[in-house]
C-alpha cells in the first residue's frame, strides 16, 4: 500500500494538536508535493489479509478507544464505530484520513500513553490505509489520463534550443508556470491566458527570424548530382526520369570536389517500397568509408531528404548510396520486393557549424532553382521540421496548409525567406507543438485503455528525462516501430541519463522536490550573516543540482542523497563550509572527511531554505525532512495558538530548545512535534545559513535526540544514518514524487499498484537511480493512457 | 510637469536611463478626444492588492462620514484625503475555511475580486469565479487595446505548493478571466511597456505588414486548434479552448489596431530588466499603469504589490524578517511595529500612485476624477487570518458619480463584492450579481 499523506481537510483532531506556532507559524507553505487524492473503497469488496476484529480491532481498543472511543470522543475523534466486517460510516472518512496521519508522523498515541510497536503501528496503518483506498492490484488496470500538456517555460526553451539551436531563452520573459503537486509541469494547471499567446506569439517571430537567418548553410556551397552525373554498375538500374532503383553492393556514385577541410552535409533523395516490417536501409559512403545509414521510410513516389553532416578534407571524393538490405539482383517486374530508389546525391559545404547542441539540426532551407518549384522548396524544407516540431510525422494536410503562407507571401512579392519564416512562427505557435498532445480515437470513454504509440512514448521519455523534445536517436526508433520494446526502452533511458541533458533533471525535478526555488524568498537578515550574499546563494543551489548530477549520471544509490559522502564547492562555499584548499569560481567534487556533514540534509541551500532569516528552525527542518525525504508531511498547523505565547511570556529566557520542550509538556502540542522536533534539533549544529556550529550565542547545541520510534542519536551524523535506513520510505516517496514529475499529473489511488511496483524495482536494482527511472518509464500510467471521465 | 515627475526623472537615472516627457496631448487617441467631446472622457477601474493583513489598529480611521481622521498608517495619503473613501466593515466571507481547513492566504487572494470560494485543488480541478476586473473586461474591454491590464511585483511561485494544499495560482493571481482560468500579470515593467505600446522594433519592421501575416498565422492556428479538440476528452478540450480564446482575443485586437491610426510612442525608458530596489520597481509599474490609462490603452488594471503569503523582506523600512513570518504576530510588540512600517511604505507607494494620476488633466478635472481604484487585501488580521472588516480604500470619482472624502462603516459581513458590483455599474458594465454581492452600496453616491 502506498503511504498516504497530505490530506485536503482534517477534521476534529486538529483542534488537539496545538502546533508551537512560535516556530511553526513562521514557515512558509512547504510543498505538499506528490500526494494521493481519496478515492472510496468499492461498496462491496473487503481488502484481502487483514481480520479486523481478529488483528485490527484489539489495537484500536488498547492504544485509541480510551480517549476516542465509546466513552469519550476527545476532540470530537471517534474510532469505535466499525462494524464487525471493518466497515465504518462514510461521514466518519474524514476522521480516519486524520487519524492515518497521525498514526504515520507518530504524533498519536500521545507519549505518555502505551505506544504500539512498529509493527502494529504499521499493522494499524495498512488496515486504515486499505479502508480508505483499497485498490486490487490484480485487478486494476487504470493507468489513469494525462490532461493535454502545454510546454512550460523550461521546456520551451530547452526545446527551441533543440529543435533551431536557438539559445536566446525566450520563455525568461513568459509569465510563471502555475504549480500544482509541487511541480510545474502539470497539465490540470498549466493554463494560457492571453498575455502568454501575446508572448508565444512574440517569442515565435523572433525565434524563426533567427533561425533563418543564423542558416548557416543558405550561403554554404551547393552541388547536386542528378541524372548522367551518377554512376552504377550493372546491377543497378536508372530510370529515364531520372531515378536509380538499387541493388544491394552496387552503388549509385557521384564524384564531388571539396573544396577544403572542413564540415559538410551530405544529402541523398530517396524512397522505397517494402513488403514488410522491414525498412530499407541506404547506406551514405564517402570514397568506401560508410558515412550513416538511414531507414528509409518515404515511400517512392514521396521521396525525402536524408542527410549527415560530416567533417572531410579536401580533394575529389566519391560519394555513394548503397542499399544494404536489398537484393543483390532486381526482379524485372517483382513488386513483393523491397525496394530502394533514388533522385539524386548533393554535398553542400563547406560551412561553419553553428554551435551549440544539436547545432547540425536548424532548419535546413531548401531553396526554389533548378526545376525545383517554391512549392516543392517550401515543403521540403518544411517537412522535416514540422515533424520534430509536432513530435510526430506531419499530415500532408498541415504541411499543405504551412505551404500555403509561404506562396502568399510570395504572391504579395516578398522573398522565399520571409514566406519560410511566416510558415516556421506558425509551427512554432500551433496547438500541436505548444501542447503535447496525446490524440486518442475514443477520447471521452474511460475504458477505452490504450498504449501510447512510439511518437508519444519517445515524447514522454524526452520531456521527463531532459525536458525537451525527443532527438534523432529516439525519433528514429519511434519511425521505426521500435520503442517500445522493453529492452528498447531500457537501453534508452541509460542512454539518455548519461547524456548531458539529463541535467534537466537537476533542474527541474531535483530543484523543485527539494524546494530550493524557496531559497529566491530567503533573506537571511544582514547583520547577523553578514557573509551571505546573492552569489553564495547561487552557489548553494549549485552545489544541491551538481550533487544530484552527479547521482544521476554516475547511476548511484538514491540513498546517497541522504548520506552521500561527497559534494561539490567552490571557494566561496568552502570558505563557508570551512574547507580549505579551494581556489577559484570553479565548483569541484570533494570528499567529505568530516563526520557532520552528509547528504542533501547538511547542505546549506537546504539548512537555508528551512531557516527563518535571523535563526534556525527545527520544526521547518523536521517538517521539510517529512514533507520531502519520507513522505509523511504532518498536519497542517492552526493558524493561532495562545497557548504558545504563554509559555513564551512565562519563560522570556529559555533557549529556542527549552521552549520548545516546555511547550511539548502539553501532551496536545507534543503530539504534533515529537517526530519534527526531533528530526529539526538533530541538524541544530548547522546554523540558519548552513554553517557548522557548536554554540547558539553561549548556549552549547545540543544535537541530541529520540524519535517517537525509540532511536536515540547524539548528533547529525547518526541521525543520517536511522534515516538512510528508512528505505522504503525514502524509496515510496521518492518514486511518488518522481512519477508525478514524469507524468505531469496527480497521482491517484489507482497509482499505488505502480507506486508499489517501482518502490520493488528499486530495491531489487540496489536503489540505482536508473532502477528509479525504468521502472517508472516502464510503469502502466507511463506507457498506456486512457479516456476521459471516471472509471466505471 | 510638476516636482514629483522630475524627481522620478532623477531616480530613473539611477538605472542608467533617461526620460522624456509622454504627457502630450497627441498620445491621446482620436477616439478618445472625439468621445470626449460626446459623452465625457472614459472611466477607468484599478484594483491593488497587498498580501498577509494589515495591522488594523494603525489602519483605521478615526471617525466617520466626512469628520474623520486618517490613521497612522496612511499619513501619505492626508494629502488626497478628499479623493477617498475609507469603508469598514466589508468582509470577503468565502476567504473563509468553510470546511477546508488551513489555506486563509490563498483564499484570500483567490477571492479578493472574485468574492467565491476557491476549490481546495493542488491542480486537477481548479476554479474560483470570475474577477471584478474580468467581469468588466468581458463587457467593455474592446473598446481599448487592451481590454485589461495584470500588473505584479513578485512572480508566481515555482517551488511547493503554495498554501495547505491549494495550487499556487490561488496565491499568486487576483484577476479570473473565468472562473478556472487566472490571468497571468506581468511583473517586467519593460514587457509591460512593450506591450502597451508596442517594442521599438515593431515600428520600423512595418506593423502593417506584420499585422497581416499575423492574422494569416492565426487562423490557421485556431483551425489547428478547432481540428484537434474533435480528438480530445473533455478537460482537454477545455485547455484548448482556453488556447482558442486566447488566439482569438490577439486576432481581434491586432484588427482594432487597425483601424487606429498608428499612435505615438510615449518615450518613457524603462529599464531592460526588473529593478532590484523594491521602491523603484513599484514606482515603475505605476508610472506605467497611469500611461496606459492616459493613453486609454486600457480602462481595467490590477496590481498585486507582492503575492498572497510572500515572504519577502523590506529593508527600506528597516524589516529584514519576512512579511508572512512577521504577520503571525501574536502581539508581539516588536513585529507589530515592524508590519505597520511596511503597510504605511506600501501605503506610501500608492500615494505616490494617485498623485500621478491626479497630475493628468482630463476633461474638466483629472485621470483621477474620472478613476475608481480600489486599494486593500482580503485579510485584516494577518496574525488570525481575518476574512472580515477589511482594510480597504476607493481612491477617486468615478466619473463625478462617487462622493469622496468620508469615512463609511458597513454593517459587518457586508459583502466586499457589493463594492464590485457598485464599481461596474458605474463603468458601463453591470452585473446582477458577482461573487456573493447582495446589492450596489448606495452610499458612494452620497
Amino acid at each position: 500500500m502506498l503511504r498516504r499523506s497530505r490530506l485536503p481537510s482534517l477534521p476534529a483532531m486538529r483542534k488537539s494538536c496545538l502546533l508551537l506556532g512560535f516556530f511553526a507559524l513562521a514557515m512558509l507553505p512547504i510543498a505538499a508535493g506528490a500526494q494521493e487524492p481519496k478515492s472510496p473503497l468499492p461498496p462491496g469488496s473487503q481488502p484481502a489479509g487483514m481480520d479486523y476484529a481478529r488483528e485490527v480491532l484489539p489495537l484500536l481498543t488498547k492504544y485509541c478507544h480510551e480517549c476516542h472511543g465509546a466513552r469519550r470522543q476527545r476532540g470530537d475523534v471517534a474510532l469505535h464505530r466499525v462494524s464487525a466486517d471493518g466497515s465504518f460510516p462514510e461521514a466518519d472518512r474524514g476522521t480516519w484520513e486524520a487519524a492515518l496521519q497521525m498514526l504515520e508522523a507518530a504524533a498519536m498515541p500521545p507519549e505518555d500513553r502505551p505506544q504500539p510497536s512498529a509493527k502494529e503501528r504499521q499493522r494499524l496503518v495498512d488496515w486504515i490505509e486499505s479502508r480508505l483506498f483499497f485498490v486490487d492490484c490484480q485487478e486494476s488496470n487504470d493507468p489513469g489520463r494525462v490532461t493535454i500538456r502545454r510546454l512550460n517555460r523550461a521546456e520551451y526553451n530547452n526545446t527551441v534550443r533543440d529543435l533551431l539551436g536557438v539559445d536566446f531563452r525566450p520563455a525568461d520573459d513568459f509569465p510563471s508556470d502555475d504549480v500544482g503537486y509541487g511541480f510545474d509541469n502539470i497539465g490540470d494547471v498549466l493554463s494560457l491566458p492571453p498575455l502568454l499567446m501575446e508572448k508565444y506569439l512574440d517569442a515565435a517571430e523572433k525565434i524563426a527570424q533567427s533561425a533563418l537567418a543564423a542558416e548557416p548553410l543558405a550561403s554554404a556551397p551547393r552541388k547536386r548530382r542528378e541524372g548522367e552525373d551518377l554512376k552504377t554498375g550493372e546491377r543497378s538500374r536508372s530510370f529515364g526520369s531520372g531515378t536509380f532503383k538499387l541493388a544491394k553492393g552496387d552503388p549509385v556514385t557521384g564524384e564531388f570536389y571539396f573544396l577544403k577541410d572542413g564540415h559538410y552535409l551530405l544529402r541523398v533523395q530517396a524512397g522505397s517500397r517494402r513488403p514488410d516490417d522491414e525498412p530499407a536501409r541506404l547506406q551514405l559512403r564517402l570514397d568506401d568509408k560508410p558515412a550513416e545509414t538511414f531507414d528509409v521510410l518515404a515511400r517512392r513516389d514521396e521521396m525525402q531528404v536524408y542527410e549527415v553532416q560530416i567533417k572531410a578534407e579536401k580533394g575529389k571524393r566519391r560519394l555513394s548510396a548503397d542499399f544494404i538490405n536489398g537484393p543483390e539482383e532486381l526482379g524485372l517486374r517483382n513488386d513483393r520486393e523491397r525496394a530502394l530508389y533514388v533522385n539524386w546525391l548533393e554535398v553542400i559545404g563547406p560551412f561553419e557549424p553553428a554551435s551549440g547542441p544539436e547545432a547540425g539540426r536548424r532548419l535546413m532551407v531548401v531553396r526554389p532553382a533548378n526545376g525545383r518549384s517554391l512549392r516543392d522548396a517550401a515543403r521540403e524544407t518544411l517537412a522535416p521540421f514540422v515533424t520534430r516540431a509536432f513530435r510526430r510525422p506531419a499530415s500532408e494536410e498541415e504541411l499543405d496548409r504551412l505551404v500555403g503562407l509561404v506562396e502568399m507571401a510570395e504572391r504579395r512579392g516578398d522573398s522565399f525567406e520571409r514566406g519560410l519564416r511566416v510558415a516556421v512562427t506558425a509551427v512554432l505557435v500551433s496547438p500541436s507543438f505548444l501542447f503535447r498532445v496525446e490524440a486518442d480515437s475514443k477520447p471521452d470513454d474511460p475504458r477505452a485503455r490504450r498504449p501510447l504509440n512510439d511518437f508519444e512514448l519517445a515524447t514522454r521519455l524526452s520531456y521527463f528525462l531532459w525536458s525537451s523534445m525527443p532527438d534523432d536517436a529516439l525519433f528514429a526508433l519511434a519511425a521505426r516501430g521500435e520503442l517500445h520494446k522493453e529492452p528498447v526502452l531500457r537501453e534508452q533511458v541509460r542512454r539518455m541519463l548519461k547524456d548531458s541533458k539529463s541535467w534537466a533533471l537537476a533542474e527541474n525535478f531535483a530543484a523543485q522536490w527539494l524546494n530550493l526555488g524557496m531559497l529566491e524568498e530567503c533573506s537571511p537578515d544582514p547583520e547577523l550573516f553578514g557573509s551571505f550574499d546573492a552569489q553564495l546563494k547561487a552557489d548553494m543551489r549549485r552545489e544541491t543540482l551538481l550533487f544530484f548530477d552527479a547521482v544521476v549520471r554516475e547511476d548511484r544509490s538514491i540513498l546517497e542523497f541522504i548520506d552521500g559522502r561527497f559534494t561539490f564547492v567552490n571557494e566561496r562555499l568552502a570558505r563557508h563550509y570551512g574547507l580549505s584548499g579551494i581556489d577559484g569560481e570553479e565548483f569541484r567534487r570533494v570528499a567529505l572527511a568530516d563526520e557532520g556533514r552528509a547528504g542533501v540534509l547538511t547542505h546549506a541551500s537546504v539548512l537555508t531554505l528551512t531557516s527563518n532569516p535571523g535563526r534556525t528552525s527545527p520544526v521547518k527542518r523536521g517538517k521539510w525532512i517529512m514533507e520531502n525525504i519520507l513522505g509523511t508531511p504532518p498536519p497542517e498547523p492552526p493558524p493561532d495558538v495562545p497557548e504558545l505565547e504563554q509559555t513564551r511570556r512565562a519563560n522570556p529566557k529559555a533557549t529556542l530548545r527549552q521552549q520548545l520542550e516546555l511547550h511539548r509538556k502539553d501532551p496536545a502540542c507534543a503530539t504534533c512535534h515529537r517526530q519534527m522536533d526531533a528530526l529539526g534539533f538533530g541538524f541544530e549544529n548547522f546554523d540558519a545559513i548552513g554553517r557548522w556550529r557548536e554554540s547558539d550565542g553561549p548556549a552549547k547545541i545540543d544535537p541530541s535526540g529520540t524519535l517517537p520510534s525509540g532511536e536515540m542519536f547524539q548528533g547529525p551524523a547518526e541521525l543520517v544514518r536511522i534515516l538512510r535506513e528508512r528505505k522504503a520510505e525514502i524509496s515510496r516517496s521518492l518514486a511518488a514524487k518522481l512519477l508525478t514529475f514524469a507524468l505531469g499529473r496527480g497521482l491517484g489511488p489507482h497509482d499505488r499498484c505502480a507506486i508499489d511496483e517501482v518502490a520493488k524495482e528499486l530495491a531489487a536494482g540496489d536503489y540505482r537511480f536508473s532502477a528509479l527511472v525504468t521502472a517508472i518509464v516502464l510503469s502502466e500510467p507511463f506507457r498506456m493512457r486512457r479516456g476521459e471521465g471516471d472509471q466505471p | 510637469m510638476n516636482d514629483l515627475f522630475w524627481q522620478r526623472r532623477t531616480l530613473l537615472k539611477g538605472v542608467g536611463t533617461a526620460l522624456a516627457l509622454p504627457w502630450l496631448e497627441s498620445l491621446v487617441p482620436a477616439s478618445l478626444r472625439a468621445a470626449e467631446a460626446a459623452a465625457g472622457p472614459p472611466r477607468r477601474m484599478a484594483f491593488v492588492f497587498f498580501p498577509n493583513g494589515a495591522i488594523m489598529d494603525a489602519w483605521r480611521p478615526q471617525g466617520e462620514g466626512r469628520d474623520y481622521r486618517l490613521g497612522p498608517t496612511m499619513e501619505a495619503l492626508v494629502p488626497l484625503k478628499s479623493d477617498l473613501i475609507l469603508f469598514s466593515g466589508l468582509a470577503q466571507d468565502n476567504g473563509r475555511a468553510k470546511g477546508d481547513g488551513p489555506g486563509d492566504h490563498a483564499r484570500s487572494a483567490s477571492t479578493f475580486l472574485t468574492g467565491a470560494h476557491p476549490v481546495k485543488t493542488a491542480g486537477s480541478n481548479i476554479r474560483v469565479g470570475v474577477s471584478a476586473d474580468q467581469a468588466a473586461a468581458a463587457q467593455i474591454g474592446d473598446r481599448t487595446k487592451l481590454p485589461s491590464l495584470e500588473l505584479g511585483i513578485e512572480r508566481g511561485r515555482t517551488a511547493g505548493s503554495c498554501d495547505s494544499g491549494y495550487s499556487c495560482a490561488y496565491s499568486s493571481c487576483i484577476s479570473w478571466k473565468t472562473a478556472t482560468t487566472p490571468m497571468a500579470k506581468e511583473i517586467d515593467p519593460k514587457l509591460v511597456f512593450d506591450r502597451l505600446f508596442g517594442s521599438a522594433t515593431d515600428a520600423e519592421r512595418g506593423r502593417a505588414e506584420r499585422d497581416l501575416y499575423r492574422q494569416s498565422i492565426l487562423d490557421l492556428v485556431a483551425e489547428d486548434a478547432q481540428r484537434l479538440k474533435g480528438q480530445l476528452g473533455q478537460t482537454d478540450r477545455r485547455k484548448v479552448d482556453e488556447y482558442f480564446t486566447s488566439v482569438r482575443e490577439l486576432e481581434q485586437r491586432i484588427e482594432r489596431a487597425r483601424h487606429e491610426s498608428a499612435k505615438a510612442r510615449p518615450e518613457l525608458a524603462v529599464p531592460d530588466r526588473v529593478p532590484p530596489d523594491l521602491r523603484e520597481h513599484v514606482r515603475l509599474m505605476f508610472d506605467l499603469l497611469v500611461l496606459a490609462f492616459q493613453t486609454d490603452t486600457t480602462r481595467i488594471a490590477t496590481f498585486m504589490l507582492a503575492n498572497e503569503g510572500s515572504n519577502r523582506s523590506y529593508r527600506m523600512v528597516d524589516v529584514n524578517s519576512g512579511h508572512h513570518e512577521l504577520s503571525h504576530h501574536r502581539n508581539d510588540e516588536d513585529k507589530v511595529a515592524a508590519l505597520a512600517r511596511i503597510d504605511k511604505f506600501l501605503v506610501g507607494e500608492f500615494a505616490y500612485f494617485l498623485e500621478r494620476m491626479k497630475t493628468v488633466r482630463e476633461g474638466q478635472g483629472t485621470l483621477l476624477d474620472q478613476s475608481m481604484i480600489v486599494y486593500g487585501g482580503s485579510l485584516s488580521d494577518g496574525n488570525r487570518h481575518r476574512h472580515d472588516d477589511l482594510p480597504i480604500i476607493l481612491a477617486g470619482r468615478g466619473g463625478g458619480t462617487i462622493v469622496t472624502g468620508r469615512h463609511i462603516r458597513y454593517k459587518e459581513e457586508t459583502p466586499l463584492n457589493n463594492l464590485f458590483v457598485s464599481m461596474l455599474d458605474r463603468m458601463g458594465a453591470p452585473v446582477e450579481q458577482l461573487g456573493d454581492s447582495t446589492g450596489p452600496l448606495k452610499e458612494l453616491e452620497s
